[in-house]
């Protein structure tokens, strides 16, 4: 298995039908597996970060013997799609199970996920917004996607992504001022 | 270009103006474009204001990855440790606050105060963890005290707390029971108690707010403040790192009681000046309602710490503040409160000890943007209110003493001397002293700040009198400068004078063949004497319009040479008899010369003697300049063939060259020159002194120095004619 990652992603490299949906459901299997054992080991006394997750699946999977920057960049953004597809998940769990869809995002004391909720609003308001930047903005999503959801550094990204540091810095600082601003205005409208 | 490229474009720059000039520019017509990226523009200020609650979502991914992945859930019924969960009374950024009921080994309520979900970073449990021993450190009525400290199943820590029941804020506590301004000075006076103690081990809260001093709800005849929530406060301990647990990236702080420090340095650099700021702030809204910020600032508006707009503005005094109707929409803040505390502080003008103006200026000491301006202790703020309270003088007031005093040395800087001011100074500070001296003991620190401002003032005085030497430096040789071109222009004047009056009189003619194209006096005017080695720096004689000058004269003066002195001498041929002056520019001056050669022109004074005369009444008399042009008119004797005179012009040269300390050469010069007139009288045994004078200068100043060679040749020359002679 650990071998075969690279095969996954030489297929999506040429463009093989399904291959990048082959490669989401592989990397996001392996990242549940880290979490699920490091969780069960540590008793959930301490919660892991993306940046460890997305790693330890790219040395788990054998990242290390991956060439060329296209093959990193197509796995880190399976990375951070499977990590934002199971943040959206559980958002809209816990916005549907315990709020009937009212729109007030004030905290409510006697609910058990009184700071939980606020974050799944703003959550799936981030997502929306990044929906929406897609359209014109695609590099840009895609660094605020392996930044937010990979926890990867500009460093890393500029490598898998193949622009300069500087660039990368530019596209982050644009997309987070769009995208707040696009949130906050919403917010208020 | 697109948005993106003209956002980072306009980001480049510092200020939001340039920002805007950039967008401007790079969009052109495009108005709509412009307005899109603009608001982008703002959002990204708003977003880089620390003081800003709108940190993005993006920012925060540990938050958001740790709460989803949190399984516990905190609500009430909830048992952690000893303690059931029974309502939120409190929320900071890291930290929720519970009223909990104790079960073992006794039954009471508690402060639980629990960190949030998600905020279980190593740096933030640590300073958790330190925020009870810091509180442990503080024994005082003041502080509540930590009961319990205990760790959650899910590996959280916790800490249980005394619990102030029914507790309002100071702020909601002085509206509630109505206080008068005298109370509610005894509230932050009582409060300044508290921080003292707490400063004094070591501690700066920095993060002193109404919601963190809490006062027990019901009626209280001394109601007494509980200092709460040590969660960012500072643990002093000089050489020792582990405080920094507190403090490394600590952007926490509530804006409006934040010293412009707290919000701008480092955390690191913070100190207990910044805790005297928030009470100041504290005692400001306690006085009139609202914050500073809230009062003098647009509150539409935001403006962050960063902003120019924060730094320049003044907070209003309290005393305006309350006169002022215009700013009354702060929520918490309504009409009434003010109208209220209005009231109250008409009478506090007449009851209480100090008047309105003195309270003022506590609070505005206490607020200071710099906090070298502040009280330098809580202790200072405490007794300053004290004193208000009684009756007595307020420190705030003294800086204004001072001030004056500063004012009046610096008024009279300019006319009396440095030493004069200092004088003063002293004895100034003496009465200062002795006045101080019969007041009371806590006087004494206000003598030693102002003892010590006088020291500044002194040494500003001194360092004022340094620079006005300086001046004094370039503004004297300035002054020679012009004074010896207006001298230059004088002579010129008086020998012009001369040679027109000579004209007119007729005492110009007789032959005028072979004489040289532009008169000697020129040559020496416009350039050194062409036989000097040395030469002085004439520069400024050399101006084009003084050259210009002379030129003109030499012309009217030769024309009227000339009228004067053809119709009686009548020797010029007829054909030239309409002057040969105003048509030739070149044999103007040369009438005049003649003039000069043929010593017709009784007075014979030359304009290098006029200059002389001119020069001895403004310069003083061994000045180098002087003996510059004695050179000069030593050798223009010499050159008339009248060494007699050269003698008596270059043996004072000699002496004024022998006393200045860096002319070596101009000194070796005159003597060559002396030698030569001691040689033309044919006074051999003094030549020949002089000869060996000049070679020991000449050893002196050596062979690498400038014109010694020319010098050194002369004086062989010089050698050569006495042995001849001899």
């Amino acid at each position: 298995m650990t071998n075969s990652i690279t095969q996954y992603l030489e297929a999506v490299r040429r463009g093989e039908p399904g291959a990048s949906q082959a490669l989401l459901e592989k990397v996001y299997d392996s990242l549940r597996q880290i979490a699920a054992n490091r969780l069960g080991r540590e008793h959930g006394r301490e919660v892991l970060q993306p940046t460890e997750l997305v790693h330890e699946a790219w040395l788990r999977l054998g990242g290390n013997e991956v060439t060329g920057w296209e093959n990193r960049f197509h796995f880190f953004s399976a990375a951070a799609e499977a990590m934002r597809r199971t943040l959206i998940d559980n958002a809209r769990r816990k916005q549907s199970s315990k709020r009937g869809g009212a729109q007030s995002k004030q905290y409510v004391l006697s609910d058990d996920d009184l700071v939980t909720l606020p974050l799944a609003d703003e959550l799936l308001d981030l997502d929306d917004a990044l929906l929406d930047m897609e359209k014109t903005y695609p590099i840009h999503v895609q660094v605020v996607k392996l930044k937010f959801y990979a926890g990867m550094t500009m460093a890393e990204i500029a490598e898998v992504t193949n622009v300069s540091v500087a660039t990368t810095e530019r596209y982050w600082v644009f997309a987070k001022t769009w995208l707040h601003h696009r949130m906050s205005s919403t917010e208020d409208a | 270009m697109s948005d993106d490229e003209i956002f980072c474009a306009a980001i480049e720059n510092e200020s939001k103006e340039e920002q805007r000039a950039c967008v401007e520019t790079l969009c052109g017509d495009n108005a709509e474009q412009f307005q899109r990226i603009w608001s982008l523009l703002e959002t990204h200020h708003k977003m880089h204001c620390r003081d800003h609650d709108s940190q993005s979502i993006l920012d925060r991914p540990d938050l958001v990855f740790r709460t989803f992945s949190d399984e516990s859930k905190l609500a009430p019924g909830k048992l952690i440790g000893n303690y059931v969960l029974c309502e939120l009374i409190g929320e900071g950024a890291t930290s929720l606050v519970f009223r909990a009921r104790q079960t073992k080994p006794i039954e009471r309520d508690v402060a639980l105060k629990i960190l949030k979900p998600g905020m279980d970073s190593q740096r933030i449990l640590a300073r958790f963890s330190l925020e009870h021993q810091v509180i442990n450190r503080l024994e005082h009525a003041g502080i509540t005290t930590v009961f319990d400290v205990g760790v959650q199943d899910n590996g959280r820590p916790f800490f249980a707390m005394e619990l102030v029941p029914s507790a309002l804020t100071i702020t909601q506590y002085a509206e509630r029971f109505q206080l008068s301004i005298q109370q509610r000075i005894d509230l932050l006076i009582a409060t300044c108690e508290i921080i003292q103690h707490a400063h004094q081990r070591g501690i700066i809260h920095r993060d002193l707010k109404p919601t963190n001093i809490l006062i027990e709800g019901v009626p209280q005849d001394s109601p007494s403040p509980r200092i709460i929530d040590f969660g960012i406060a500072k643990v002093m301990q000089p050489g020792d790192d582990s405080s920094s647990v507190t403090t490394i990236g600590d952007r926490f702080g509530t804006p409006a009681y934040m010293s412009p420090e707290q919000a701008l340095m480092s955390a690191s650099s913070i100190d207990i000046r910044s805790d005297v700021y928030s009470l100041g702030v504290l005692l400001y809204e306690l006085i009139t309602g609202s914050t500073p910020r809230d009062a003098s600032l647009d509150s539409a508006i935001e403006y962050p710490w960063t902003s120019e707009a924060y730094w320049q503005y003044t907070p209003l005094p309290p005393s305006r503040v309350q006169e002022s109707h215009s700013k009354l929409d702060a929520a918490h803040d309504s009409m009434e409160t003010r109208r209220s505390i209005r009231q109250k502080t008409a009478f506090a003008g007449k009851s209480a000890g100090g008047s309105m103006h003195e309270l003022d200026l506590i609070v505005l000491k206490s607020i200071a943007k710099d906090r070298e301006d502040r009280y330098q202790t809580v202790a200072d703020l405490q007794r300053d209110l004290q004193r208000f309270r009684n009756g007595e003088p307020v420190e705030a007031v003294g800086p204004g003493l001072l001030y004056r005093l500063k004012k009046w040395i610096v008024r009279n800087r300019g006319i009396s001397t440095a030493v004069g001011g200092l004088l003063i100074t002293i004895v100034i500070t003496s009465i200062l002293t002795t006045y101080y001296a019969f007041r009371t003991r806590q006087a004494e620190q206000q003598v030693r700040n102002q003892l010590q401002a006088t020291l500044n003032t002194q040494k500003e005085v001194l360092l004022e009198r340094d620079r006005a030497k300086e001046a004094m430096r370039q503004s004297q040789s300035l002054l020679r400068v012009l004074q010896v071109q207006s001298v230059t222009d004088r002579s010129l004047s008086r020998f012009l004078q001369k040679i027109l009056e000579s004209a007119q009189r007729g005492e110009i003619g007789t032959e005028s063949t072979n004489a040289p194209a532009i008169p000697i006096e020129i040559e020496v005017l416009t350039k050194p004497h062409d036989r000097l080695i040395v030469r002085g720096d004439w520069t400024w004689t050399s101006s084009r319009l003084l050259s210009e000058i002379i030129n003109t004269s030499f012309k009217i003066t030769s024309r009227e040479a000339a009228k004067a002195w053809s119709p009686t001498q009548n020797t010029l041929p007829a054909d030239q008899s309409n002057s040969p002056a105003i048509q030739s520019p070149d044999s103007a001056p040369a009438i005049a010369e003649t003039a000069i050669e043929n010593r017709q022109w009784k007075n014979r004074e030359s304009f290098q003697h006029l200059l002389l005369e001119e020069l001895r009444l403004v310069l003083p008399q061994h000045d180098p300049f002087i003996a510059e042009v004695l050179d000069n008119c030593g050798l223009q004797a010499l050159d008339k063939n009248r060494p007699d005179e050269a003698e008596a012009f270059l043996s004072e040269s000699v002496q004024i060259w022998e006393e200045s300390q860096n002319h070596l050469s101009n000194l070796a010069q005159s003597e060559l020159f002396l030698a030569e007139a001691y040689l033309r009288q044919g006074k051999h045994s003094l030549s020949d002194s002089m000869l060996s004078q000049a070679d020991q200068t000449l050893g002196k100043l050596g062979d690498s120095a400038p014109h010694s060679s020319e010098l050194r040749s002369f004086y062989r020359q010089l050698q050569a004619e006495l042995s001849s002679q001899k």
